[in-house]
């Protein structure tokens, strides 16, 4: 591409612009770009690469009935989360594991597909039950941290100077402490607080995890500022904010999107360990992480009580990173610069 | 003889007029049996060569049937657009594309078949007998070794000499491509050189092992002007004094003229026109290389100054049309020209041009370029005037 | 000279970051909750010792005299007493030992796995190798810790009881009570180091080894591989001193930016295993609103952090000429 079509490209494209304007990797790449010359418009683009990753496309309806699971199922299930049901400590024989056989016929495999703890308590509904809170706080987190940082690292980028090295030191502030620590230490009192803790626990992961997004949008901030269209625009008399809606931030869209879901996936995971060691949420709440940790005190006697939440949360995980990973290349195919 | 410039020290002597193959005589590459020169055989042969990249839209045939010779000392002029597939056409000569490039054809040095050879085979090839200059210098040294280093690196791969040698020759390397104060510039990092400083290391190092073929992939391009025809003198020296053959890959036709013996204009991945500077210059035969030199700025216009654009877009590799690619923007396309792809024919000595309408092409030249066929002589061309032969 | 300075630089710039840090979680840590309230909530402790605790631990002072206090106290190297009136110092020192222990074997086990893995499947991109790594990796980035932790728990505990010997200890971090040679203690220690270090490591070489492969698939595509290819050098050449050379460098920084999640991923793993280290003195502090404690945590991290960041920074200046100029 020359000067100019890169630069009209940036104009009106979510997220083409190569930011680092590094070479793309592969020996092969660069030429074979050169070459593509059909029009047509950035988001057909980015939605025909992204179908084309299959994996990803597969992973995307399985975390969207995942998702509908964690929200709804709950309510639709024969069982709540609390009910002591009469079946104390039911295997799920379906799996020969789990001391049965093969009978796909028995009802009782049915009624409790991933079994019940000593107090015949559903495990399928507490995983219903975890899922959710776990899902209500991941996409909280990645909310909030994503618009905190988008905006911090908007603002860093583009008035640079002062501003910029204050976000920055920041930045470097929050990676020093271990995200765990600090979360525990400020949200105890909080989620230990009533039933409401989990919002609470939501907040603070968000506003923790911030600088990660931040730093992203600067960079593409930084590096965009200083091309032709900009000047362009500047020079046309447009005003910052103008500069700044208009024509910078189409162009984070894509990093940013892949960050907010690579957030999605870690706060599930930090979330789970903080539930884990006791600073998260607190019993007679549930989530994932807290179910783990029931499930790992009695996994000598009741295995499944400690399997099943877990492969649900890897499933969540692993569907959020692969989404994220076709997100990527679909946004932006020549970088593979991954943290995934 | 054999394998002299594996036991020689070439490298020491400094000002590489060195030579040991002129006479034909027979030797082996790298001291390899089975890389034997064909006596008699051209420098460098490239028959049909084809290179195809499987893309998400399908097979791009980025080049598609590339056939030139480059013989001794000669310097050959590779001229088209972005994407006409220069750049991919010297990357598969040299054997640098990646993994996922289908390359076709043949391309022989000296007789010896390099497609397909294997890494080894190409490593003692590559450097030693073609030699590779790139157009970026900003990233094509690497950024964390001195330049010293890197050159010397780079006669060590083929000559078996000390460090130190190596070290005096990269010092005479760097003082022959134009650089001051050689002596403490070897120690510098490529970040401590300005971009025509690194272009000028990087042609250093193309000529450290005093190859027979150089193939320079648009070398100035990134470079400012004003440097660009320091650059052009530097890499000429260092030419002159290897006494290379050179594939000179550029879209600067000012270039062109001052540089090269012979001319290949390339348009969607094939030759349309291959003849001498003069043939193509004052007589071209192909509509798009008129269009090429209408749109290039002269000092001694006829027209009144206007430069021509070539209308339009070049095609997509992916799906090309059946006809003429350069059809939808040739002022003289006719119905014939849709029907199928026109072949290389005769349009004077050693001139072949790619076109069904051959005949019309003159009366176009003479309306694009004011007449006159010299009128179409580049002018205020840097290097121009000493070189033309 | 020119990297005396450089590393001047970085440890000045250091030391502001390390101060406000210091007051940033000394914030938080008054504000974890009240010490005494089981105290207060218990009707048989007399309102006089209450009010005494208070005074012994400052409750009723302004934050930022608790704050002179405590750093006062910290530039002298004393981290205060906990509410139940231990020394903070000695007893964080020995959890840091306990877990360090286990994050340094981690950390060196999967820097050295996670560049091989990385590093070979950037080299034979798009090979059932590079497949089969790409998509390990992206389970063990899946997997919460803690339950990678307890799964081998479990299958330590089979292993045990099929093979009729403790190979594999999954509680604490040593056996109390030993008694024998060095060489005993040795292989104990060694049987409860395995658990939660293979745990950590797994985890680690996942985002290791896709960073370093991303990094390894940028340098393989640049330019002056290309031109050290155009060189002639040997495949093998341009592989090792040219891509790993600098495919190497971006690795420092990013480990050095993973000691934090190191931490994350120990606390969890050390709960899992009933460690006697850092975790659980951070739940404990946290739990019991101890502020001494929770404050010596956080800075004795902080500062390990901060320091690892300073050297890899350093050492990215010796590795990369440019950072240096």
């Amino acid at each position: 591409m020359t000067d100019l079509e890169t630069t009209l490209a940036a104009y009106d494209s979510p997220g083409t612009a190569n930011a680092q304007g590094g070479i793309p990797p592969g020996g092969a790449a660069g030429p074979e770009r050169e070459f593509t010359v059909r029009a047509r418009t950035q988001r057909q683009i980015v939605v025909r690469r992204f179908l084309h990753h299959r994996l990803a496309v597969v992973s995307l309806v399985v975390f969207v009935l995942l998702i509908a699971a964690a929200l709804f199922g709950g309510h639709l299930w024969h069982y709540t989360y609390r009910q002591e049901t009469p079946d104390n400590s039911v295997r799920p024989t379906w799996w020969p594991y789990f001391g049965g056989h093969w009978h796909w016929g028995q009802l009782t495999h049915w009624k409790h597909p991933m079994g019940t703890n000593e107090l015949g308590v559903d495990t399928f509904a507490q995983v219903l039950r975890g899922a959710q809170k776990s899902v209500f706080i991941a996409l909280s987190v990645a909310f909030l941290s994503t618009v905190v940082g988008t905006v911090l690292g908007a603002i860093s980028g583009y008035y640079r100077g002062f501003v910029d090295t204050a976000i920055m030191r920041l930045t470097d502030l929050f990676l020093v402490f271990p995200l765990v620590a600090i979360a525990g230490a400020v949200g105890y009192r909080f989620t230990a607080s009533g039933p409401n803790g989990w919002v609470y626990l939501a907040l603070i992961l968000g506003l923790l995890s911030w600088p990660q997004i931040c730093r992203v949008v600067r960079g593409v901030f930084l590096s965009l500022r200083e091309k032709e269209f900009v000047d362009a625009a500047r020079a046309l008399g447009a005003r910052d904010r103008r500069i700044i809606f208009r024509h910078l931030l189409p162009s984070v869209v894509g990093p940013v999107i892949v960050n907010a879901t690579l957030t999605v996936a870690a706060a599930i995971l930090t979330e789970t360990v903080l539930s884990y060691v006791g600073l998260g949420i607190q019993p007679p709440d549930t989530s994932l992480g807290l179910l783990i940790q029931l499930g790992d005190q009695a996994s000598t006697d009741r295995p499944w009580l400690f399997y099943f939440p877990g492969l649900f949360i890897i499933v969540i995980c692993l569907t959020v990173n692969f989404i994220g990973d076709g997100l990527r290349d679909a946004f932006d195919p020549g970088q593979t610069r991954v943290r995934a | 003889m054999a394998s002299t410039a594996a036991t020689s020290d070439a490298g020491a002597s400094g000002t590489g007029g060195h030579r040991t193959h002129d006479s034909g005589m027979e030797r082996l590459i790298g001291g390899r049996r089975h890389l034997a020169p064909v006596p008699g055989a051209p420098l460098l042969e490239v028959t049909d060569l084809t290179v195809d990249f499987p893309t998400d839209d399908g097979l791009v045939h980025a080049v598609r049937g590339v056939t030139f010779r480059l013989e001794e000392g000669e310097v050959l002029a590779i001229v088209g657009e972005s994407g006409s597939g220069k750049s991919v056409t010297s990357l598969a000569i040299m054997g640098l594309l990646g993994k996922t490039a289908r390359v076709g054809g043949s391309v022989k040095y000296r007789g010896i078949e390099l497609l397909g050879l294997p890494q080894k085979d190409l490593a003692a090839v590559r450097g030693a007998e073609l030699a590779m200059i790139f157009q970026d210098p900003m990233t094509s040294l690497n950024p964390v070794y001195r330049i010293g280093w890197q050159l010397a690196e780079a006669i060590r791969a083929h000559h078996k000499v000390s460090k130190d040698v190596a070290m005096r020759r990269s010092v005479d390397l760097l003082r022959m491509v134009g650089i001051p104060n050689p002596e403490e510039r070897v120690r510098s990092f490529p970040h401590e050189f300005s971009g025509g400083m690194r272009q000028r290391a990087v042609i250093a190092i193309a000529v450290a092992n005093d190859p027979d073929v150089i193939i320079a992939d648009e070398p100035t391009t990134a470079l400012d002007v004003t440097v660009q025809a320091q650059v052009l003198e530097a890499m000429e020296e260092a030419r002159r004094q290897s006494r290379a053959g050179m594939v000179l890959i550029t879209h600067d036709l000012g270039v062109v003229a001052g540089a090269a013996d012979r001319v290949l204009v390339m348009y969607a991945g094939r030759p349309v026109e291959i003849g001498s500077v003069d043939d193509v210059f004052y007589r071209p035969r192909m509509p798009y290389t008129v269009g090429l030199l209408g749109a290039m700025p002269r000092l001694n216009d006829a027209t009144g100054g206007k430069l021509v654009p070539v209308e339009g877009s070049p095609p997509s590799l992916i799906n090309l049309p059946d006809g003429c690619p350069f059809a939808p923007r040739c002022p003289l396309a006719q119905a014939q020209c849709n029907e199928s792809e026109p072949a290389l024919r005769e349009a004077g000595a050693g001139h072949l041009a790619a076109c069904k309408r051959l005949d019309a092409v003159p009366g176009l030249v003479a309306e694009r370029l004011g007449g006159g066929a010299e009128a179409a002589a580049p002018a205020g061309v840097p290097g121009s005037g000493e070189e033309a032969e | 000279m020119d990297v005396a300075r450089f590393v001047l630089r970085r440890i000045l710039i250091s030391i502001p970051v390390l101060i406000l840090a210091s007051f940033l979680t000394f914030i938080v840590a008054v504000n974890t909750g009240d010490p005494l309230a089981s105290l207060r909530t218990n009707p048989k402790i007399p309102r006089a010792v209450i009010r005494q605790e208070e005074i012994r631990l400052h409750l009723n002072d302004s934050t930022v005299h608790r704050y002179q206090i405590w750093v006062s106290g910290f530039v002298h190297g004393d981290l205060g007493l906990t509410v139940q009136g231990q020394k903070v110092a000695p007893e964080l020192f020995h959890a840091l030992g306990v877990t360090v222990r286990m994050i340094a074997l981690a950390a060196l086990l999967s820097v050295i796995f996670g560049v091989i893995v990385g590093v070979v499947s950037a080299v034979r991109q798009y090979s059932a190798v590079d497949y089969l790594t790409t998509g390990a990796s992206f389970l063990f980035y899946s997997i919460p810790v803690v339950w990678l932790a307890g799964l081998l728990k479990i299958v330590g505990i089979k292993v045990n009881e099929s093979a009729h010997h403790t190979y594999f200890y999954t509680l604490g971090e040593t056996t109390p009570n030993l008694t024998g040679g060095f060489f005993s203690h040795m292989g104990t220690t060694l049987g409860h180091l395995y658990l939660p270090v293979i745990t950590l490591t797994l985890i680690e070489i996942a985002s290791l080894s896709r960073y370093q492969r991303a990094t390894m698939l940028d340098v393989l595509g640049s330019d002056y591989i290309r031109l050290a290819r155009a060189k002639g050098l040997s495949p093998r050449r341009v592989l090792l001193r040219h891509s790993l050379r600098n495919a190497l460098i971006p690795i420092v920084t990013i480990i050095a930016l993973d000691l934090a999640a190191f931490f994350n991923g120990a606390v969890g793993t050390e709960t899992v295993f009933g460690w006697r280290g850092m975790g659980l003195e951070l739940v404990q502090s946290v739990r019991s609103a101890d502020v001494n404690l929770l404050l010596g945590w956080l800075m004795i991290t902080a500062v390990i952090v901060i320091a690892a960041n300073l050297v890899a920074d350093i050492l990215y200046g010796v590795l990369d000429p440019r950072i240096r100029a």
